[in-house]
């Protein structure tokens, strides 16, 4: 914007060009005239809060009315971006186009166009988190694209035509109001539940509103509470220590068996789950009362009750359903755990493998006779199953039926084709 | 280390009639000691254990096994070696010292014949339960400082010892040969 515009005369001293290295030459916004002064008024001082003292190497005065470091001291003081009501404002802040907000509301503004670039020193400050007024109209590009069409812009403090009456005033939220009864802004009621004055009196639905997003935040916290009381003394049944003093921080993770109770740390029951000198029914087990359990979940905090720990269960497995598994990476490799997989099977091409994928050929091998055999695929989900399942059971009697029947016609076939060897298989 | 600390010094082992020392300053070779349960052959004795801990504990059991000779179809009357199965592989991470010795406690309670350390001592549990009990409180009273004494079996000792036989190889051949005098004789001069 500042390209192409004539250099701005400003009667603010450039604090660079003091020292000789100001990088805007004669664009600069500040004055290059050594003859006027520089803004050397502590701001902090201005807001009553410098903790230097007499120590600041700024100056501790007041601007004078008229000055041009007034406007900064009603920008720094009044920094919420709301202009100061109008007792406390001087009558040169019409004439330095500052158009008092009362005004605005009440709609005897009509929007102009963008500022002229020597007010940019008047611009109202920015604060992060909160919403930029600008003391004029219009304060963005949307605002003056639609120059002229009747703004809504306004609308965070009700209809353009409510006096200022209804705003609520920002230094009533946290503490008492320095103006006192004397503000004209509203000062709220205060809130219960968050202890701000943030409740307008006279809007039932603001309250309404406010007193909902309360409840909610406080019953988000009160969950939290809990959730860490409840985790405070639990110890883990392996290593013994408390698992939120744990250290590093990253040990202090519980992990929770889905089958029963017991409370571990993460990394002691995914050791112990990962140990290899016992079967898989013993480390698959719950380390204090037996009870298998499938898989481990990681919890910052214990979880005892079934609904929560189904709750965090079920989260567990969204998020892990949204990474891609690494073991069947992208179809080019297998996944022991199949179809039945936590984590995300997908194509390339992010569609879905087909059921076929997961059913290849059956591996063929030499038996102990040199034999060609078929080999059954074993899926470890199978295992899982097949403890759940009382069918899977009588399925092994049927295999011990077939495999009599077929040792029976061998055994017939080998006395008809009378070997010597018969009795070697 | 923590664990073991906890163990060690918990409360509850006294009351169990369980107890567990240091060998040198490390926590890794244990002295364990119980006390025979009541009711039972066992009954005062305080029986030594020799407890030692590996480095993956508690991934794996601590590896135990008696000191003091005892009597008994799951522990070898020779090396004091221990079948229980949490010591093997039903182990479980979450089991401490406490609970292993107080198991092995519920062992000299309840033995379970049928899975024998001691095929001898087994067998005589199974067919000859009296002379059974009679040797395991004779064997407490001599190793455990049990306070029933076997007065009958004594006399039977005392005669092998009169006959010039060392008196623990005796009471090993007499036990063995369900204290036949004869066919302990016999054993003891062919080995």
């Amino acid at each position: 914007m500042a390209e192409g515009n004539p250099p701005v005369e400003s009667k603010i001293l450039c604090r660079y060009f003091v020292h000789g290295v100001c990088k805007n030459g004669s664009y600069c916004r500040f004055s290059h005239d050594k003859n006027d002064k520089a803004d050397n008024i502590c701001k902090f001082y201005l807001r009553g809060c410098c903790s230097y003292a007499d120590r600041c190497r700024y100056e501790h005065t007041k601007p004078k009315p008229n000055d041009v470091n007034r406007q900064k001291f009603e920008k720094n003081v009044y920094g919420l971006s709301v202009p100061p009501p109008q007792s406390y404002k001087t009558e040169n802040n019409e004439s330095n186009g500052m158009v008092s907000l009362k005004k605005v509301l009440k709609g005897d503004v009509t929007p102009s166009t963008p500022k002229s670039p020597e007010n940019w020193v008047n611009a109202a400050e920015f604060i992060p988190g909160q919403r930029y007024i600008s003391s004029t109209v219009p304060s963005s590009y949307a605002n003056a694209a639609t120059k002229g069409v009747e703004t809504k812009d306004l609308t965070i403090y009700g209809d353009t035509d409510i006096n200022y009456n209804s705003v609520l005033c920002p230094y009533s939220i946290n503490k008492p109001c320095p103006y006192g009864d004397d503000c004209e802004y509203i000062h709220g009621e205060k809130c219960d539940l968050c202890g701000l004055a943030i409740l307008l009196p006279d809007d039932k639905l603001q309250q309404q509103q406010h007193k909902q997003e309360c409840l909610a935040q406080h019953e988000r916290d009160m969950e939290l509470s809990f959730a860490i009381a409840n985790s405070k003394d639990k110890q883990c049944g392996i290593c013994m220590d408390i698992v939120i003093e744990k250290q590093p921080k990253s040990e202090q993770r519980f992990g929770i068996l889905s089958d029963c109770t017991h409370c571990f740390c993460l990394s002691c029951i995914r050791k112990w789950r990962a140990s290899k000198q016992f079967d898989n029914k013993t480390i698959r087990s719950c380390p204090e009362c037996r009870i298998q359990s499938d898989f481990v979940t990681p919890s910052s905090h214990w979880v005892e009750k079934k609904e929560e720990k189904l709750k965090l269960i079920e989260g567990y497995k969204d998020a892990l359903s949204k990474k891609p598994c690494k073991y069947f990476d992208e179809g080019r490799s297998e996944c022991p755990f199949n179809n039945r997989c936590f984590y995300q099977h997908l194509l390339p091409d992010g569609s879905k493998p087909p059921p076929s994928m997961y059913n290849k050929p059956r591996r063929r091998r030499h038996n102990a006779d040199g034999e060609l055999t078929d080999q059954e695929r074993i899926f470890l989900w199978d295992f899982f199953e097949e403890r759940q399942d009382l069918e899977s059971f009588l399925l092994f009697e049927y295999l011990e039926d077939d495999l009599t029947s077929l040792l029976l016609s061998l055994h017939i076939g080998a006395d008809s084709s009378d070997d010597s060897d018969s009795n070697y298989w | 280390m923590t664990h073991y600390d906890f163990e060690v010094t918990g409360s509850k082992v006294a009351r169990c009639h369980i107890k567990v020392d240091m060998v040198n300053d490390n926590f890794l070779e244990l002295i364990g000691e119980i006390i025979g349960p009541p009711d039972t052959a066992y009954d005062g004795g305080k029986f030594k254990l020799e407890i030692n801990i590996p480095d993956t504990y508690p991934f794996n059991p601590p590896k135990v096994k008696f000191v003091t000779k005892i009597w008994h179809p799951n522990i070898s009357s020779v090396t004091g070696a221990i079948c229980l199965d949490i010591l093997k592989d039903q182990w479980a991470a979450a089991m401490t010292l406490r609970t292993v010795l107080l198991s092995l406690q519920a062992l000299l309670a309840a033995a379970e014949p049928d899975d024998p350390q001691d095929a001898v001592v087994a067998k005589q549990y199974k067919e000859n339960r009296k002379t059974f009990t009679q040797t395991a409180r004779h064997w407490t009273n001599v190793y455990a400082n049990g306070p029933h004494r076997e007065c009958e079996l004594e006399k039977i000792l005392e005669q092998a010892k009169n006959m010039g036989f060392d008196e623990h190889k005796a009471r090993v051949a007499l036990s063995s040969s369900d204290w036949n005098l004869e066919r302990a004789t016999e054993s003891l001069l062919t080995s």
